[in-house]
């Protein structure tokens, strides 16, 4: 793999926020309707004005925002826990964030308060985490695991328990909620969730030469002169709230956060400081085009309805993940 | 270079590992330290590099009181290779090595054209020149040991410390590692201090080595002064046969029941 220098860096990330563009130019000309891109931000024609400000591109800004946070909390948590199968969700804040919309359902809320309630628990969750795993002041990999996966287990308990008790109309949008779907939103909500996301993603980035360091252990990095304490705590609060913003507005979205830090890696290699805004990038890109097919594949066949994007990544990932696991079983 | 006065360490409220323990290290010196399990070797190698900070006692570092001393600014003087290292992505070995560079490099920065001729120059050092570009994960141990040693050779430290860097290699690597450290000490006058168990390897490589047990020094001078028949037996409680290497000059032990 070739070393890293700042111009390096700078192509290609240059590339793949090009590549990010283009798949949203080209997101927003594919849809149920055909529409004139030019004509609709022109204002010529009302309706392709309509269906393209206020139907497909806060769809399409959100599957970005969503897709980056996700992919690039995914790689974070990785070198935070040390752990290649790690993903976004596994420190359980996509849990609380699920528990709250699920609640928001069965409790017959509006639309927008879901997203506000998800989003409270999210972040009341991650506290709730943080005072469970942490020991003596630090945050040791092996409780923050431990917690997060059975913080998830008992939030998903609950979720499956108010399932079982509303009615059909509600479990059927509790189903979209847990495979991870997107719908248009306003631009309020998009630009609160950008703010949070997008600042996550900066911070991410700033300390990415130092989660290289933090993968070869807390001890050897406090050896090369970096606070592994403090920078785990960091790294902790910026992913989780990135993680509760997208969990919030989309639901549990699956294999994003898995699958797209290891397609970089495969790609660029294991450098954190092209891991991280790379996956950020990528995971954009890819999370548009897959909520893309998720509303037009079925959309001229006799079914004529949309798929949850949920699906669509499974659906490719799961695969991957397989390829994967099969890919390590070789090197051990 | 460092010195311990009346260091006392215990961890949480659990027994003393170390007891009112002074120590002082001076420049080019080569240091093995020995004992039973629990003695408190490596507590003491953990003090000594910082990761552990003890509960009495003073520490000084080339004069200036321990503490005082930046986290990034020990890690330019102190180098520490562990017993293992377990690196859970598919880093190239260059990559590791400049890893050692971290302490002289700005929060978002990449390596100049410096760091990389350091790096490399610690590669050739450690005879790892050729893996370069492989992935630090498909090594074999000693290969991997030896880039680890790259890796803090890369920090220019003034004080390398090795905590029983040898334990999963074979005689060859054993005496590979060892060797080429010693030639920096040797050369560069870089200052050792190693946790080791192997009582013929110290005698082989060190200038002074150290027993400890119960958490405190029993026995420190040259290899002919501490490796006799009786001295071991008190540390070790063993039983053994204490000669003359006919080829070096140098004591060495054999158990027997």
């Amino acid at each position: 793999m070739k070393l890293l220098t700042r111009k390096r860096w700078l192509v290609i990330n240059g590339s793949l926020l090009l590549i990010l563009v283009a798949t949203i130019f080209a997101a927003a000309n594919i849809g149920a309707g055909h529409i004139n891109i030019a004509d609709a931000i022109r204002n010529v024609n009302p309706r392709d004005t309509a269906i393209l400000f206020s139907s497909r591109l806060p769809r399409i800004l959100l599957a970005a925002l969503v897709g980056m946070a996700l992919a690039s909390s995914g790689g974070a948590f990785q070198a935070l826990l040390r752990n290649p199968l790690a993903d976004s969700y596994i420190l359980g804040v996509s849990g609380g964030a699920a528990l709250g919309s699920v609640l928001a359902v069965g409790l017959h809320l509006s639309f927008g308060s879901i997203t506000v309630t998800a989003f409270l628990s999210a972040f009341l969750t991650m506290f709730l985490i943080f005072a469970i795993a942490r020991t003596h002041g630090r945050l040791p990999s092996h409780t923050l695991l431990l917690t997060g996966v059975i913080f998830n287990a008992f939030c998903f308990a609950l979720i499956l328990f108010i399932n079982a008790i509303v009615t059909m109309e509600q479990a059927y949008q509790i189903i979209f909620l847990l495979i991870g779907n997107l719908e248009a939103t306003s631009y309020k909500t998009i630009a609160i969730v950008a703010v949070f996301i997008l600042s996550g993603f900066f911070v991410l980035t700033t300390f990415a030469s130092r989660l290289n360091i933090l993968a070869l252990g807390d001890e050897p990095a406090d050896h090369l002169g970096i606070n592994a304490e403090r920078l785990r705590i960091i790294i902790f609060f910026a992913s989780s709230l990135m993680v509760g913003a997208a969990v919030a507005v989309s639901g549990l979205i699956g294999f994003v956060g898995l699958f797209i830090p290891h397609v970089v890696r495969l790609i660029f290699g294991a450098d954190h400081r092209l891991l991280i805004p790379v996956s950020g990038f990528l995971g954009a890109a890819f999370l548009v085009a897959s909520d893309t097919a998720a509303r037009t594949i079925l959309m001229n066949t006799n079914y004529a309805t949309e798929l949850p994007v949920g699906v669509i990544t499974a659906l490719i990932g799961a695969p991957f993940f397989v390829f994967l696991l099969k890919r390590q079983q070789k090197a051990l | 270079m460092i010195e311990l006065k009346n260091i006392s360490f215990s961890y949480d409220d659990g027994p003393a590992v170390l007891r009112h323990l002074s120590l002082k290290i001076t420049k080019g010196e080569f240091v093995g330290i020995l004992g039973p399990n629990g003695s408190g070797k490596t507590t003491l190698l953990k003090i000594i590099s910082g990761t552990l900070k003890p509960q009495k006692g003073e520490m000084t570092l080339d004069g200036r009181s321990f503490e005082t001393v930046r986290r990034k600014d020990r890690a330019k003087f102190i180098a520490v290779v562990p017993q293992e290292t377990s690196i859970p992505f598919s880093f190239s070995a260059l990559e590791v090595v400049l890893m050692g560079r971290a302490p002289y490099l700005p929060p978002f920065g990449f390596e100049t054209k410096e760091d990389i001729a350091v790096a490399k120059s610690a590669m050739s050092a450690t005879d790892v020149s050729s893996m370069a570009e492989r992935n630090i994960q498909e090594l074999s141990g000693g290969e991997k040991q030896r880039v680890i040693v790259a890796r803090a050779l890369a920090q220019e430290p003034r004080l390398l410390l090795l905590d029983e860097p040898t334990t999963y290699l074979d005689i060859k690597h054993q005496m590979d590692l060892y060797r080429l450290v010693k030639k920096r000490n040797e050369e560069d006058g870089l200052t050792v201090i190693t946790v080791l168990h192997d009582i013929n390897l110290a005698s082989t490589f060190c200038d002074r080595i150290i027993f400890l047990k119960h958490g405190g020094i029993v026995a420190d001078g040259t290899p002919h002064d501490v490796i006799k028949h009786a001295k071991i037996k008190e540390v070790f409680d063993t039983e053994v046969y204490v000669g003359i290497n006919d080829l070096t000059g140098m004591p060495y032990y054999v158990p027997y029941i």
